[in-house]
């Protein structure tokens, strides 16, 4: 499939079709997942898929339509379907197309080297980690799972208004979680590279120690008195909080009016150590693009500025509906989905002080290596923060053992207000990045 | 990050992954003919061609999907959405090793050279035979009346249109709804060289109501879904406002909650909470972590690990239910199966590559998310069977706790067997009485651990519909009485 030939010729036929508005989204992905287990191959999955969306307007009302089936005959069907779709919706005046705006400057996001690097050398990478995590210590006694992916996606954005937007980018993953067992007891731990570029992969020894590390320091673990104590949220465990503010900055949200954060604007909703930024145009970064899921140039957002909310994130349906305008935020989940809001790479800048510092000052307190469920909560309305916890109970400045089997809770807001110390260990790793970071007090359940 | 965890999600947006829409075409019902009277032999040329280089099994999935979802919110209708999925995959097997690719298509060329991806799994060895095709027929647990794709789609936006007025006129406070109604026909064709061939059709109805109550500065929000594998007939107007009223309902009644109580405290979960079950049993109960020696109930059949009280069904052949099938996505039927009978474990659940290593028979549990992924041991309709107590009883019982109206998602490390699992709707309990409702509770413990403290089951179970992740997503229901757990960590701020 040529994904610019297809989406001219679906371009085409929706401007035959009599219809005020139109656009195309196309979507090629070319992938590869490699597992292994015992130094060999266990499963190898190539996949080639693609297929394209139609939004399709008439008079404020939306048909949108996808399909995989590209036969020529299915192709003209599509378009009518969503013409008839469209016309048979009921009308909403926020529905409209985007217009053409100049694109963003260069954004690096396609690794050239994906179709040449070796398979063998993808291999030895997973063989590598596999030697190293069983070698870090003897109670390393099984790797649940140890895949690498990666991916090529082609992209075309076409509208009737006159949006062409076309790109390519790569993806590169490694993964392992690995189980650590002494005495009868079993934890487990895992570690994830994702890029962009095959050669900023996290080299083996670093992803396997991470995964090690973290089964074998919950070892021994115990319960705590139910209590209020800070809680340390560390590079691994920071990103739940920012999952959760993306709730209430998501401009759908906003927009309709659910979100705890909505008519804020300008007021001071964290601790002035907080400044959160979503910025699609870093090269190299996992969640950057040269445009969004609609054909808008990306950007760069400054969300909270030293504690004071300064902006949502939008796409252009919810930008309109809020009285604002896109900020670059369209985001798809493949062609299959509608455009909703999202984040590109959304982090909260680092502070000046080093994790160590940060525990050494940690008169009592725990230190979060992972947390369980903490999704589940999600609530722009809201704001309630709850999750199953496990990590190292902190006395003294200084580790005193593992916790497990407590629960941290609080208020997505509230403890925005109560950070008291940020790291300035903050990296670029996964599309959501936090440093540590240290919450003055928390709910923490336990016996 | 959380990559072999494995959970499932209940939340609204994005919970249905990835596959396709609805009632395109025509061609549909002629490629429908095509599955069953044409594709045999040219199925049978593309399993050649995934054996071409040696290996002991290979097998082939088309599928197609046609979807309709209608998205209303602030009581508009933000799109009406139709889709057509259509493609296929090859798998081969080889010393235990497997070779999986897919394309968008079901020409035999394509399928052909997709077989000839997989192909290079393959170790040597002489190429197999592969046997004449006996097709199963329908076995009618998923039988449908209507097929929603003969229905207009004007009539699937009044059915979310109903639900919003509804859940807005249930109280001046709610201020927001969001209603997504979706429904499919799936239809697929498993093919393999061991000679099994099915067609079957898998229609599937969904709708989520979404709302949001505000009163003086308080808010709090309700959702509640619905679904079946059924055809339109279950999506009239009743059943839009019977969710609409309900979601409205959790709102308005969760405004005056209080925090709740953190630490270990009885908890009474009301009936349909099976997802405790999910998580805190079924996924360690899946073979590939029993063959890897990675799941906590790793080598415990007939040993006990749970109290009396506890035996847990797995059933992908309960009639129309959001997990059910005729045949799993491997071609083998759907049957019950007993993982845990009077607290004794007694099997675990299997697809056909887990089965065969481990000497087992395969269970119905092949599933996949679509044709482009592998097919992996999965739930489908999961349920603890109910007990004697009536569920008012269980409440008289507990002179203090909480009672659990409705449970949100779920999740669980199937190494250590420690599981979370979300509370939507929650009450006090006080003096054996439920009173004041209560948010922000989460529940943590340990899936065996948790068994044991099961002291009473109710005789009520009903079924809830969730979405099951682990790495690929699939339908599921949970199912449960009302029971009481004597102590579990509550993760609350009171
Ligand atoms: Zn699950």
């Amino acid at each position: 499939m040529d994904a610019e030939k297809l989406s001219k010729r679906l371009l085409a036929l929706i401007e035959a079709s009599g219809i005020a508005e139109g656009e195309v989204y196309v979507r090629k992905t070319r992938g590869l997942e490699v597992t292994l287990r015992d130094q060999d191959v266990e499963r190898l999955q190539n996949t080639d898929a693609g297929g394209f969306a139609l939004r399709l307007i008439d008079d404020h009302r939306m048909g949108f339509v996808h399909s995989s089936d590209l036969r020529d005959a299915s192709i003209e069907r599509a378009v009518e379907k969503g013409v008839d779709l469209a016309r048979n919706a009921t009308a909403d005046e926020f529905n409209s197309l985007v217009e053409p705006a100049p694109a963003a400057g260069k954004v690096e996001t396609y690794d050239d080297t994906i179709a040449s690097v070796e398979y063998e050398r993808k291999i030895s990478l997973l063989k590598d980690v596999e030697t190293l995590c069983f070698a870090y210590d003897p109670s390393i006694s099984k790797i649940a799972d140890l895949s690498y992916e990666d991916s090529e996606v082609e992209t075309v954005i076409a509208n009737t208004k006159g949006v062409f937007q076309q790109s390519s980018s790569t993806r590169f993953s490694v993964g392992v979680d690995v189980v650590a067992e002494r005495d009868g007891e079993v934890e487990s731990g895992g570690e994830r590279s994702e890029s962009r570029f095959f050669e900023d992969l996290d080299p083996p020894s670093r992803l396997a120690s991470r995964a090690c590390w973290k089964a074998t320091s919950l070892l021994g673990g115990k319960t705590l008195p139910t209590q209020n104590a800070p809680v340390i949220f560390n590079r691994d465990t920071g990103y739940a909080l920012l999952r959760h503010l993306f709730a209430m900055i998501d401009g759908r949200n906003v927009a309709d009016g659910l979100s705890l954060l909505g008519g804020r604007i300008g007021e001071q909703i964290a601790s002035p150590l907080v400044t959160v930024i979503d910025d699609a145009t870093i090269s190299g970064a996992i969640g950057s693009g040269r445009f969004d899921a609609e054909g808008t140039p990306s950007g760069r957002t400054v969300i909270v500025d030293g504690g004071t909310l300064r902006s949502f994130l939008f796409d252009s349906r919810s930008g309109r509906k809020a009285g604002s305008t896109t900020t670059g935020n369209a985001r798809r989940d493949g062609f299959r989905a509608l455009p909703a809001v999202g984040y590109t790479n959304l982090f909260l800048e680092g502070g000046t002080t080093s994790p160590d510092e940060i525990m050494k000052t940690t008169e009592s307190g725990l230190l979060l290596l992972s947390l369980a469920g903490w999704w589940m909560g999600i609530n722009a309305s809201t704001g309630d923060f709850s999750s199953g916890a496990k990590g190292l109970w902190i006395e003294g400045g200084e580790v005193a053992h593992p916790v497990k089997k407590v629960t941290i809770a609080s208020n997505i807001i509230d403890m925005l207000g109560a950070v008291d110390v940020v790291g300035d260990d903050l990296e670029l790793r996964h599309a959501a990045s936090s440093p540590t970071l240290r919450i003055g007090e928390m709910k923490i359940g336990g016996v | 990050m959380m990559k072999r965890r494995d959970f499932v999600k209940l939340t609204a947006k994005g919970s249905i992954i990835a596959l396709g829409a609805p009632a395109l075409l025509d061609l549909v019902a002629r490629d429908k003919l095509a599955a069953a009277d044409v594709l045999p032999p040219e199925l049978k040329g593309v399993l050649k061609a995934a054996l071409a280089n040696g290996g002991q099994f290979a097998d082939v999935y088309l599928e197609q999907v046609d979807r309709t979802t209608v998205s209303l919110a602030g009581g508009k209708v933000e799109s009406v959405e139709c889709g057509i999925h259509r493609g296929g995959g090859v798998r081969l097997l080889s010393d235990w090793k497997t070779g999986y690719s897919s394309c968008d298509s079901w020409e035999e060329e394509e399928l052909k050279r997709v077989a000839g991806v997989a192909s290079q799994m393959a170790r040597g060895g002489g190429e197999p035979e592969i046997e004449d095709f006996t097709r199963k027929g329908e076995r009618g647990i998923v039988a449908y009346e209507i097929s929603p794709d003969e229905i207009e789609s004007a009539r699937k936006v009044e059915i979310a249109t109903h639900a919003d007025t509804i859940a807005r006129a249930y109280d001046p406070a709610i201020k927001q709804v969001r209603v997504n109604y979706t429904d499919e026909i799936k239809r697929i064709v498993v093919a393999n060289s061991d000679g099994v061939m099915v067609t079957h059709e898998v229609p599937l109805v969904w709708i989520t109501v979404s709302t949001l109550a505000q009163r003086d500065s308080k808010q709090q929000s309700g959702y509640i879904r619905r679904s079946a594998k059924r055809g339109f007939e279950y999506a009239g107007l009743a059943f839009a406002e019977e969710a609409a009223r309900e979601s409205a309902r959790q709102a308005v009644d969760m405004l005056e909650a209080g925090e709740a109580p953190g630490g270990e405290i009885p908890v009474v979960i009301g009936s349909g909470g099976g997802v405790v079950f999910h998580e805190a049993v079924g996924h360690g109960l899946e073979a590939d972590g029993v063959e890897r020696k990675t799941s906590f109930y790793t080598g415990m059949v007939g040993t006990r690990v749970g109290s009396d009280l506890i035996s847990i069904i797995d059933d992908g052949s309960i009639p129309n239910l959001r997990g059910s099938f005729d045949y799993d996505d491997e071609g083998t039927p759907s049957q019950e199966n007993v993982l845990i009978e009077n607290g004794i474990l007694k099997g675990y659940i299997y697809d056909l590559l887990t089965a065969w290593k481990l000497k087992a028979k395969p269970t119905g549990n092949g599933r996949r998310q679509s044709y482009m992924h592998y097919p992996m041991v999965r739930m489908t309709n999961t349920h603890l069977l109910p007990g004697d107590s009536k569920p008012e009883e269980i409440i008289e019982a507990t002179p203090n706790g909480i009672f659990t109206r409705h449970l949100g998602g779920g999740e669980v490390d199937t190494t250590t067997g420690d599981f979370t699992f979300g509370v939507r709707e929650a009450y006090l309990i006080e003096n054996g009485k439920i009173g004041a409702p209560v948010k922000g509770a989460t529940l943590i413990g340990n899936g065996p651990e948790i068994l044991k403290r099961i002291d009473m089951v109710g005789d009520d179970v009903d079924f809830w519909p969730g979405t099951c992740g682990k790495g690929q997503w699939v339908p599921v229901t949970s199912g449960a009485p009302t029971l009481r757990i004597a102590s579990i960590t509550v993760g609350g701020r009171g």
